[in-house]
């Protein structure tokens, strides 16, 4: 093989004889060495069949703009392929840093307020947004419990609170949908706000799902569990947790 | 017998039949401006007559796939100098064969390389400001992953 010593660079002409035999990632790399080897490695007759070859539909581009070089062409057309493949990246909001705070009211009385870390939440093995939290009781709101005909006026506001108390987002704040199940657990649901900056149209296609199970003695009920979720309107599934975390970090993080 | 003339004033003597795998000569001979000889003053001597061992091996070992893939390999094996006086010989006298397998020599020497490397073989000096080498860089990515 010829020895790689130190020689000089190919006449011109030589240059783009071979450059015909190149492919585009050689003749970019190649058009990096030095500015001739630049306009050498550019020229529109050796990008043209490249570029009519894999993106036959951007060479019609040249139809409105007939300046735009062959190679650009290429180049939007490996660009965008690889952002069609691209992953989204990995949210900013770990469920480290986020606080759930739920609390449940008979009219304007508070009966329970339940305060639970994100990273003491019992994470499923499918990674959805979707947990099942014990209730707080006796923390000092006074008689937790509540008749069973007043059931139906409970409300419900679910915060999620970002660590240090930086920032807070309601997920929701409603009253139970329908009535309490056999006195023993309420639906409450309410769809999120769109998050604004990456969002289209009016809705977030997101809902806050939140249910009761109650414990009843006496003819009075007490909320013993509460289980919360996002779901999806669109499959009606719950999300998985990082999708969950960056609809959240729009509202809980500076944009 | 056709005759050839080097830029440097050598002599070659070559059957016509083989000499017609340059598209130049043969047209050169259809237009009758063969008679005597054919000078060609863009290829020299020494050059020349590489040219013309390519093509007489061609002509008589045409339908010996094997033995021309192996010929072929060893011919290419010269310094970088007289690669490139080859592929400007081959150019002009428009011998596709020979063109497209010294093109494709040097093309497999750079591809797969580095930009500096590829300045390392042939000794080029980058007169790019790091910004402009930055842009051609950035814009092009997804040549240099």
């Amino acid at each position: 093989m010829s020895e790689k010593s130190l020689k000089s660079s190919p006449p011109w002409s030589v240059l783009s004889l071979v450059a015909n035999h190149l492919d585009p990632k050689t003749l970019i790399i190649a058009s990096c060495v030095c500015k001739s080897w630049s306009i050498c490695m550019s020229s529109d007759h050796l990008w043209k069949p490249i570029c009519s070859t894999l993106y036959p539909s951007l060479c019609n581009l040249r139809a409105a703009n007939l300046a735009v070089p062959y190679r650009r062409l290429y180049n939007l057309g490996c660009v965008s392929e690889k952002l069609r493949l691209q992953k989204p990246l990995k949210p900013h909001l770990s469920l480290d840093s986020i606080i759930f705070a739920i609390d449940v009211f008979n009219g304007n009385v508070c009966l329970s307020t339940t305060i639970k870390p994100g990273n003491q939440l019992v994470v499923d093995k499918s990674f959805l947004f979707h947990f099942d939290i014990d209730a707080d009781l006796g923390n000092g709101h006074g008689d937790p419990s509540v008749a069973i005909e007043a059931l139906d006026s409970l409300r419900v506001t679910w915060n999620v609170v970002l660590g240090g108390l930086r920032s807070v987002f309601t997920m929701m704040d409603c009253k139970v949908k329908g009535s309490f199940v056999l006195g023993q657990e309420g639906w409450f649901s309410q769809e999120l706000p769109q998050s604004g900056c990456c969002s289209s149209g009016d809705a977030s296609g997101l809902v806050a799902d939140l249910r009761l199970g109650l414990r009843q003695s006496g003819g009075k009920g007490m909320v013993e569990r509460i289980s919360v979720g996002v779901l999806s309107i669109l499959s009606w599934r719950y999300v998985c947790i990082d999708d969950a975390l960056r609809y959240l970090q729009h509202f809980l993080l500076p944009c | 017998m056709i005759v050839l003339n080097s830029s440097d004033g050598a002599t070659f003597e070559v059957e016509e039949s083989v000499a017609v795998q340059s598209q130049t000569i043969k047209h050169m001979i259809e237009d009758n401006c063969a008679d005597t000889s054919i000078p060609l003053p863009n290829v020299n001597g020494v050059t020349l007559a590489r040219v013309l061992e390519y093509i007489k091996k061609h002509a008589e070992a045409k339908d010996d796939e094997e033995g021309l893939k192996s010929f072929d390999a060893e011919f290419v094996k010269v310094d970088q100098a007289s690669l490139f006086e080859i592929i400007l010989a081959a150019n002009y006298l428009d011998i596709k064969g020979l063109l497209d397998l010294t093109c494709q020599t040097v093309a497999d020497q750079i591809k797969d390389l580095t930009v500096e490397e590829v300045r390392a073989i042939f000794n080029i000096m980058n007169d790019f400001t790091p910004e402009e080498e930055a842009k051609l860089r950035n814009d092009h990515a997804w040549a240099f992953e």
